[in-house]
């Protein structure tokens, strides 16, 4: 134990620009869907009381409020690092989070495209060991950073045998 | 490599197959025969018949169909009628052999052997083949697992970290020592004690099951529950003391009798025995069942004091084990405490810091004013709601409210303060020890090298006070360790010790 505590390091690497972009739309189109949601819900609805416009009106100034705020905030906290011998995320604004797997108990690395995430040249990387509570994923990586990650991690990790199975 | 001939299941399970399949069918067979029968009864009997023919036929295709045989690297199954299917399991990656025998395969003098490979669906299973063959496929398969193990181990990796890299990664699989001699004699780590039946009433899950039980029981129209209310008429007209004192002590000694019966047919003649580099449990009174895993597989251990049980000084035990379907193993059931920690130990890899004994170190105010915090949340904020509730509708008198959500509140105070003396954690030389934030008082011993990584969370009010939730994961178990309201420093200096990799 050491005397004077030094705060664990936090990882190094912001995610890129691009992924504040995806973030955005992503919220937008929640918000176009629940305005639909609302609208088909007055057309359809046979009585439209008071308080259903207030509730309404809440979760719109909800999605709006997030739609400006969240994207910027997450970019600014979510970060991660891949050294040579570990890799680690930082997330979460209320309830943050450090996630840490050493790369010698890896056991599968995966980059994930979703059809937005194309569109706008990102991809996510996920690292998980042998336990289902521990995956390590970073969100919102360029297609070329996660390409290189993955190819860093499996070079690592094909090199060490156990993952404590 | 020579072929080995391909072996069939035991002959005597042509009776086990049929008896089981009559029985199966026996129930719609009667319901059959019954209900057509009042019409015309050569009707039922030919149902009965064709019933009978049918099970048979399904009872003698599993030994026709099914062959298995063990080479020096695999084990291979082939099974199914329509569809055939070849399960093919490489030895090394044979994690757990366990033997089981209803009443009807020991009269038969039969073993079920299930073969685990640690992939988490499902195991092989050969229904059965007789008890000598059944240990002998026990012994090979596991003999020959060590066997095949051992390669890996040689030729360890070169490794590719820095040389400054702290030796965490040197013994990643260090229990896989050489194989020890198979004509190594078993060590006997457990005996069952009948006396150990006196914990059983002590524990309140079978209650849950006995009242959901109850509960469907009432909902069912059944002809004796009119004798049930002549019998409560007559009770009635007792006295009240009386009354209360016949339901209480009548259910206590239902209670016990039931439990401590369940406990010796599930855990009688209970052996833990280590053999050949594995530890092997055997038990039950009608069914037997054994199972074995390897040593090396066991990453840990967990003891457990429901507070029921502690109070009367019992504990149960259950090892963390990788690579079995559901990561915990049960060890021991409730028993005395001493033994528990004495078989415990002996489970464990040596440590000199007796991480079973080693005092905890406690995670301090801020930790103890939340699990108190905690405590009233879960109990005196629902009665008040539920109290605020019925006062509202009229259906309670408010100074038996404020008493409820008084004495709620004094519950929730002893929960929390008894979750908060039982959390803690220490570091050993070999262990990683948690005590969990509960009324149960739960001591996690892992293995260093068991962790495979962390999550260090914390919420806004946890980072206001300075603390936060470590997760440690692990293949073994329940995967995750968590340990509650760790000072932020402290926690940082354990995943610092544990995982130099990051720092």
């Amino acid at each position: 134990m050491s005397d004077l505590p030094v705060p664990l390091r936090d990882p190094a690497h912001r995610v890129s620009a691009n992924a504040v972009r995806l973030w955005r739309t992503t919220e937008l189109i929640g918000l176009v869907v629940e305005l639909v949601v609302i609208v088909a819900l007055v057309v359809f609805l046979p009585s439209w009381p008071w308080w259903a416009s207030v509730l309404a009106g809440l979760a719109v100034a909800a999605s709006v409020v997030s739609l400006c705020v969240t994207p910027g905030l997450r970019y600014r906290i979510h970060r991660w690092e891949v050294t040579d011998e570990a890799v680690c995320t930082r997330s979460g604004w209320f309830t943050t989070e450090l996630r840490i797997a050493p790369l010698n108990r890896v056991q599968t690395v995966d980059s994930h495209q979703g059809p937005l995430m194309r569109l706008f040249g990102l991809a996510e990387v996920t690292v998980t060991t042998a336990s289902a509570a521990g995956p390590v994923s970073i969100a919102g990586l360029d297609v070329d950073v996660a390409h290189e990650v993955v190819a860093r991690l499996t070079s690592i990790t094909a090199a060490s045998e156990s993952d404590a199975t | 490599m020579s072929e080995q001939p391909w072996e069939r299941l035991d002959a005597r399970m042509l009776l086990l197959g049929p008896v089981r399949a009559v029985g199966g069918f026996l129930v719609p067979a009667v319901i059959a025969a019954v209900g057509i029968g009042s019409q015309d009864g050569r009707q039922g009997l030919v149902v009965a018949a064709i019933t009978l023919v049918i099970s048979v036929v399904v009872g003698v295709l599993p030994w026709l169909t099914t062959t298995y045989r063990v080479t020096t690297s695999t084990l291979v199954v082939r099974t199914g009628v329509f569809k055939r299917q070849t399960l093919t399991a490489p030895l090394d990656r044979v994690r757990s052999v366990d033997l089981e025998a209803t009443l009807l395969h020991r009269l038969l003098s039969l073993r079920k052997v299930k073969v685990g490979t640690g992939v988490d669906d499902g195991a092989i299973e050969l229904d059965s083949l007789s008890s000598g063959d059944a240990e002998a496929l026990h012994s090979r398969l596991l003999s020959l697992s060590h066997v095949a193990a051992v390669p890996p181990v040689d030729s360890q990796p070169v490794d590719p970290l820095p040389t400054d890299a702290p030796q965490a990664f040197d013994a990643q699989l260090p229990a896989l020592a050489p194989p020890p001699p198979a004509d190594e004699p078993a060590q006997v780590l457990a005996q069952f004690d009948p006396g150990w039946a006196r914990f059983a009433p002590f524990s309140l899950l079978p209650l849950a099951v006995a009242a959901g039980a109850l509960g469907a029981a009432s909902q069912l129209d059944l002809p004796f529950l009119s004798t049930g209310e002549a019998v409560w008429d007559w009770l009635l007209h007792l006295s009240v003391v009386v009354l209360v004192l016949l339901v209480v002590g009548g259910g206590l000694l239902a209670w016990c009798a039931a439990t401590m019966v369940g406990y010796l047919v599930q855990w009688w003649d209970l052996r833990l025995v280590r053999e050949h580099g594995s530890l092997r449990l055997t038990r039950g009174l009608l069914t037997t069942t054994s199972t074995t895993v390897e040593e090396p597989r066991i990453r840990g251990v967990e003891l457990s004091e429901p507070v029921l049980l502690r109070a009367v000084g019992g504990a149960r035990l259950n090892a963390l084990v990788t690579g079995l379907e559901d990561g915990t193993y049960g060890v021991l059931p409730q028993v005395p405490l001493g033994v528990a920690r004495r078989v415990a130990g002996e489970v464990l890899r040596p440590d000199p810091d007796a991480p079973l004994a080693a005092a905890l170190r406690q995670h301090g105010a801020a930790a103890q004013r939340r699990a108190l915090l905690r405590g009233l949340r879960h109990w005196a904020i629902p009665t008040a709601v539920v109290v605020a509730a019925l006062w509202w509708f009229d259906r309670l008198d408010w100074p038996w409210g404020a008493v409820a959500v008084a004495v709620a509140g004094a519950w929730g105070l002893f929960v929390g303060w008894q979750s908060y003396r039982n959390l803690g954690h220490t570091l050993t030389d070999e262990h990683l020890v948690v005590g969990a934030a509960s009324l149960t008082r739960t001591r996690t011993v892992l293995e260093r090298d068991g962790v495979i990584g962390w999550v260090l969370a914390a919420t806004w009010f946890q980072r206001r006070v300075g603390v936060c939730t470590l997760t440690a994961t692990t293949a073994a178990g329940s995967e995750s360790v968590v340990l509650l309201d760790v000072p932020r420093a402290e926690a940082e200096d354990l995943v610092r010790t544990l995982t130099p990799a990051w720092h």
